[in-house]
């Protein structure tokens, strides 16, 4: 039997009780970081569905090497890197090039939530949703992952890093050439 | 001042906050003055936030409860599979156990104090009288070679104290126990000496196993 858990329950603590086969403590776990988990996946893999699928088995193989997790670096970040690397190898294995076209991307702007506000709002919030995944587009796999990682999931350089595993400085060097290009990209979609 | 294309590798990292303190403030002082880069980092900015409004999170409700689900299905790793089992055995079983083995050994230690064996045991034994001893020495004295040359009878206490210590030294100490084949009558002069002659004191010594009896000098 567990303990009740608290909400705010230190994060060892719920690793060193999930170790020990407490459901309940690595669903604390999972609550805390799914979003983020989430959000790595979709960076890389740029689909709702697969990411969602991702970070269910991104879980499922923390859960599986809690014992090999040293905290050599932060909890969350191995989840990611796990994340990121099971999106990485489905992208190989799909052959998918992860990005939306067509009617995917309709589909996946028609998904976005919808803001309460008036119909000019959801218009332009739409239109622009639009505009942004039309440029994602156009970038290779690699530049939006770090783009996305750094700008929606808000990671550091020195986690893109080690999530990617990719050195610091191509960190630094995908991002520079990802937001000239989105940069670019939107000016033009804007004048057209 | 800077050269423009070289605060604008830095615009990103500075907008993101990751640059060295010193390279913050040199693009600080630069956009200050630089229209250019003051609108490519607006631009970034721009950017920055159409991108978060326009990533939609998907709906993640009931996906803790999915991810549980899969892992409670998961086989235990082997590991846990026997430290579980060793702490039901521990708390289960083994309390059981325990408490049965601690039943036996207070039956034991009770069992052993109670039977004769304990006295055996040198740190149990209590003071005993010299008669005591005496008597529990008798079956396993043995016959000292020059008082078993001598031909013992009970008689008086000094013939007696006599005929038993032909080696008596100045201190009265007589190294003689018992009979050949007759421990009852070795019992019989101690129970003599003691009778006639309070003074008497009889001891054993384990280490050479003897029956020592320390008769006063007599007085002549």
């Amino acid at each position: 039997m567990s303990r009740a858990l608290r909400p705010e329950a230190d994060e060892t603590e719920l690793i060193q009780r999930a170790r020990n086969g407490d459901s309940q403590a690595f669903g604390a776990l999972v609550e805390r970081y799914q979003r983020r988990v989430v959000g790595v996946a979709q960076a890389v893999v740029h689909n709702q569905d697969d990411a969602i699928e991702l970070a269910q088995e991104t879980f499922i193989r923390a859960y599986e090497n809690l014992a090999k997790f040293e905290s050599r670096s932060s909890f969350s970040t191995w989840l990611y890197r796990i994340a990121a690397n099971l999106a990485i190898d489905f992208r190989r294995r799909e052959g998918r090039h992860p990005v939306l076209r067509g009617e995917d991307a309709e589909a996946e702007i028609q998904r976005l939530p919808s803001p309460r506000g008036d119909a000019f709002r959801e218009t332009a919030r739409a239109e622009l949703s639009g505009r942004i995944n039309e440029a994602l587009k156009e970038l290779t796999p690699e530049h939006r992952a770090v783009i996305l990682l750094r700008e929606v999931e808000g990671l550091s350089y020195d986690e893109i890093s080690e999530v990617l595993q990719v050195p610091r400085g191509t960190v630094m060097s995908r991002l520079h050439y990802a937001r000239g290009r989105l940069r670019a990209i939107l000016k033009d979609l804007g004048g057209s | 001042m800077a050269r423009c294309e070289d605060i604008r590798l830095l615009l990103g990292p500075f907008e993101d906050g990751e640059l060295e303190p010193h390279e913050m403030q040199e693009v600080a002082r630069h956009v200050v003055g630089c229209s250019a880069c003051d609108g490519e980092l607006a631009d970034y900015r721009m950017l920055a936030v159409s991108l978060r409004g326009a990533t939609a999170m998907p709906d993640l409700g009931g996906f803790t409860e999915a991810v549980i689900a899969r892992v409670e299905d998961l086989p235990l790793p082997i590991g846990l599979r026997i430290q579980r089992y060793l702490t039901s055995f521990t708390s289960g079983i083994g309390a059981t156990v325990a408490a049965g083995l601690a039943t036996a050994a207070v039956a034991i230690v009770t069992a052993v104090i109670l039977t004769p064996y304990f006295r055996q045991i040198p740190f149990a034994s209590q003071p005993q009288r010299p008669a005591e001893i005496a008597r529990n020495a008798q079956p396993t004295t043995k016959v000292h070679q020059d008082v078993a040359s001598n031909d013992v009878q009970p008689g008086l206490p000094a013939d007696i104290a006599n005929s038993l210590s032909p080696g008596t030294t100045g201190n009265g100490i007589a190294p003689v126990v018992g009979l050949p084949g007759s421990s009852g009558n070795s019992g019989t002069i101690i129970s003599r000496l003691e009778a006639d002659s309070p003074s008497v004191a009889v001891w054993s010594e384990p280490q050479t196993d003897t029956t020592v009896i320390w008769v006063p000098d007599q007085q002549r």
